[in-house]
């Protein structure tokens, strides 16, 4: 055979075998959800996009009109709105929609609850934003969802980040706009943007300062100041949000935090500010007890690691249904 | 430097490229020789001159055994080889567990001995013996020049986990000159590719599972740790065997080649047909140096069943220092003394045992697996409680990845069995690139990052 007929022949079957992974991508192994720019928020999941989830579970969901996997925004706001700001936890990364916690509590207190969970957003992206999506939901209640992550974020320079600036702190949002070219491949190819993803794992995963430090769970010195600061800013949109802290649990152990310190700091700043905080460890701790099933983890990943499965939803439903009527109680005259 | 790691396949390219350009036989040696000084010395550079010395050392009692004119001299430079090399192993190996077993029984106080132990000692030392044995026994004739040796003995591909490579079957091949050959390199790379997917693909994805269940066995539901089991049992045979394709594929590239050493093992019928198809370098040993050498099934019936059994203890010893290898030999060593035992009142195996005879062996060799992993009896204990559903309670975790892979193994036995052949690529047809291709490409994007050492770099 010939050299050139052999090579072609080659590559012919490799196209044929990728155009069958592009083809598995979308429609059961994807898991990186498509990007598009927005003026105010920076790079935000595409709108009316359906997003397959499988690094850890397995889930389908369909993103709404603001790129937020949710139900559409109803035409006219009610007056009694939930809205929660979190990370890839609150958005329900690798659950069905209908099981996450915000949907749950919704059904639970009978009112519209709008998820704007955004996978890797921060506090300080919270509270960078919280101006847009105020005027965007007209909330009654707000509830910030934190955990450990959040405290390794905050002067991550990659992302939404605090800098000091004499004795107080100034929020910095860097926003690197793509190219059109990486914008149309990274659009265009469910496979590509896996096999990218993967490659950058693989080969830059390691050097992700702020993720050793995750590991590692260390706090920065400056920390509980940057938390007091994020709690004012919050406070000085005239809003008393819930904050509601997910913990880092080891199942092996009997169930304990273990990052329990960044706990103590987020309890501490949330009540200095006047918030209401609300740590789900207990209940979801006795849950376990009950049940010997994590709270955390897939079939697809380790038991106990990861992302909130949907008994860990359930469980931190209720509570947070208990913490908005509880709130709401004491704010009632 | 693990065969499935970025960092050696740049040192494989480069010392193919030294070799490719290499003028003459001498030089090939040479760059081999050196790369795989290079290649030990990755993890400790002093266990380098370790190798060097152990290799000089049988070397030269090779050649005075074969110098000796009476059968009593050529019998004491036996036994100062076999004493050296077994020394080694006690030394390294087992003096630490020794120490520490003697302070458990007697409650004494003895330091234990922290000695780092030299990567692949089980191997080249089990190697060198054979060496000396053959020469003694008059099957091979040493080696003459002391290059030779150390180079059968280094040669990279088969030092750190085998497979065990006799003098009698590499020596000849010194004589040959080994050129950079496309055919070779072809047929190399298609077996080190089958390794390399073995070990990537299935090993490393099985091991997640059996990491998380042999760490915690209590955690889990019975069901889960019955998942966990089988998949340990099918990480140690991809893990272990995909090792041996890239080490034979390796050799193959340099135009070596090394006798194979495994055979569809859980496709055995009864134990001791496992034990010809499983590492069968190391079986093989045990039988020619050790199981013979006591006698065999030469002085009656007791005897050969004492053999058998004193032949697997020393087997399950020879991969750790650890009573849990003990009695993982000790129970193999049951099964097969049973099973000669009833070969020998039944010849003819009827259809009923060769229809449950296979499942049968496999799963008792996945539950002696448990002996061998596990660290201690006490964790050992804890699996198998959970394994007869004492407490059968715990998380549910079916790993997805594990059970494809059990699907995946499942297939590939089931085309051995149809088609007596192995899958295997060969290159000259475009299909079998693209389809290496494709098949590293989905070990990128779905197996776990990094890389993990083979199973048996410890023993």
């Amino acid at each position: 055979m010939g050299y050139v007929r052999y090579w072609s022949q080659v590559a012919g079957w490799l196209l044929a075998m990728f155009a069958v992974f592009e083809v598995l991508c979308r429609l059961a192994i994807s898991n990186t959800p498509e990007m598009v720019s927005d003026k105010r928020f920076g790079p935000i999941t595409a709108p009316n996009h359906v997003q397959l989830q499988s690094n850890e579970g397995w889930a389908k969901n369909r993103t709404n009109e603001l790129g937020n996997i949710d139900a559409p925004m109803p035409a006219v706001l009610p007056e009694d709105g939930i809205l929660v700001v979190g990370d890839s936890l609150t958005q329900g990364d690798q659950v069905p929609m209908s099981e996450r916690y915000t949907d749950r509590a919704g059904v639970l207190l009978g009112r519209r609850i709008y998820n704007a969970g955004h996978g890797s957003w921060s506090l300080v992206n919270h509270v960078a934003f919280l101006e847009a999506e105020l005027s965007r939901y007209k909330p009654r209640t707000i509830i910030v969802q934190v955990s450990g992550n959040d405290l390794g974020e905050m002067w991550s320079r990659g992302q939404a980040h605090l800098q000091e600036k004499g004795t107080d702190f100034t929020i910095a949002v860097p926003y690197a706009k793509n190219s059109k070219l990486h914008e149309l491949i990274m659009t265009r190819s469910a496979f590509v943007r896996r096999f990218v993803q993967r490659l950058r794992a693989t080969f830059f995963g390691k050097a992700d300062a702020n993720d050793t430090a995750k590991r590692a769970q260390v706090v920065d010195s400056r920390t509980p100041r940057g938390l007091a600061y994020l709690m004012l800013r919050m406070k000085s949109h005239g809003i008393l949000p819930i904050v509601l802290y997910f913990p880092t649990l080891d199942y092996h152990r009997g169930c304990i935090d273990t990052w329990a310190e960044a706990g103590r700091l987020f309890d501490d700043a949330a009540r200095d500010a006047g918030f209401v905080f609300v740590d789900v460890t207990r209940d979801l701790c006795q849950s376990f007890a009950k049940t010997r099933q994590p709270l955390n983890g897939f079939w697809n990943t380790v038991p106990g690691e990861g992302h909130l499965n949907s008994a860990g939803h359930a469980v931190i439903a209720q509570s947070v249904a208990d913490a908005v009527r509880r709130q709401e109680a004491q704010a009632r005259p | 430097m693990i065969f499935s790691s970025a960092t050696f396949l740049i040192f494989l390219v480069f010392v193919l490229s030294i070799v490719a350009i290499a003028r003459s036989e001498t030089q090939r040696r040479i760059a081999i020789f050196v790369a795989s000084l290079f290649f030990y010395g990755w993890w400790d550079w002093r266990f380098c001159f370790f190798l060097v010395a152990a290799s000089t050392i049988d070397y030269k009692l090779a050649l005075l055994i074969q110098q000796s004119s009476t059968q009593t001299t050529k019998k004491r430079w036996l036994a100062l080889s076999l004493c050296s090399n077994l020394g080694l192993l006690a030394v390294f190996k087992y003096l630490g567990w020794f120490v520490a077993s003697v302070n458990e029984a007697f409650g004494s106080n003895i330091p234990v001995p922290d000695i780092p132990l030299p990567l692949g000692i089980s191997f080249f030392t089990f190697q060198a013996m054979s060496y000396t044995i053959d020469v003694y026994r008059g099957h091979f004739d040493p080696s003459r020049r002391w290059f030779d040796f150390s180079f059968s003995m280094s040669f990279f591909p088969h030092l750190i986990s085998g497979p065990i490579v006799r003098a009698a079957h590499f020596m000849p091949q010194l004589r040959e000159p080994h050129p950079l050959r496309m055919e070779d390199l072809h047929d190399g790379v298609a077996r080190f590719s089958r390794g390399f997917l073995k070990k990537t693909l299935l090993a490393d994805q099985f091991a997640v599972c059996a990491d998380q269940i042999f760490a915690d066995p209590a955690f889990f539901s019975s069901p889960s740790v019955w998942v966990g089991v089988f998949a340990y049992s099918a990480q140690i045979y991809y893990d272990f065997s995909g090792y041996t394709d890239m080490a034979i594929g390796l050799a193959r590239m340099f135009g070596f080649h090394f006798p194979e050493n495994f055979d569809h093992p859980y496709l055995s019928g009864n134990i001791t047909e496992f034990w010809r198809r499983w590492h069968i370098s190391l079986s093989t040993w045990l039988r020619d140096y050790l199981y013979i050498s006591l006698g065999g099934n030469r002085k009656g019936r007791a005897r050969t069943y004492l053999n058998l059994m004193l032949t697997m203890l020393l087997g399950g010893l020879w991969h750790g220092a650890n009573w849990t290898f003990v009695a993982w030999g000790a129970l193999h060593g049951i099964a097969l003394a049973v099973h000669k035992l009833v070969s020998e009142r039944w010849p003819e195996p009827g259809p009923l045992r060769r229809a449950f005879g296979m499942p049968i062996t496999f799963v008792f060799v996945t539950l002696c697996w448990v002996f061998f992993r596990s660290p201690t009896f006490a964790e050992a204990s804890v699996v198998f409680q959970k394994l007869a559903f004492v407490d059968s309670s715990g998380a549910e975790w079916m790993y997805s990845f594990a059970l494809s892979g059990f699907a995946l193994a499942v297939c590939s036995h089931l085309y051995r069995t149809l088609t007596k052949q192995s899958l295997s690529f060969n290159f000259r047809r475009p299909i079998h690139v693209a389809l290496l291709a494709f098949l590293l490409t989905n070990t990128l994007l779905f197996s776990r990052t990094g890389t993990n050492p083979f199973i048996y770099f410890q023993f």
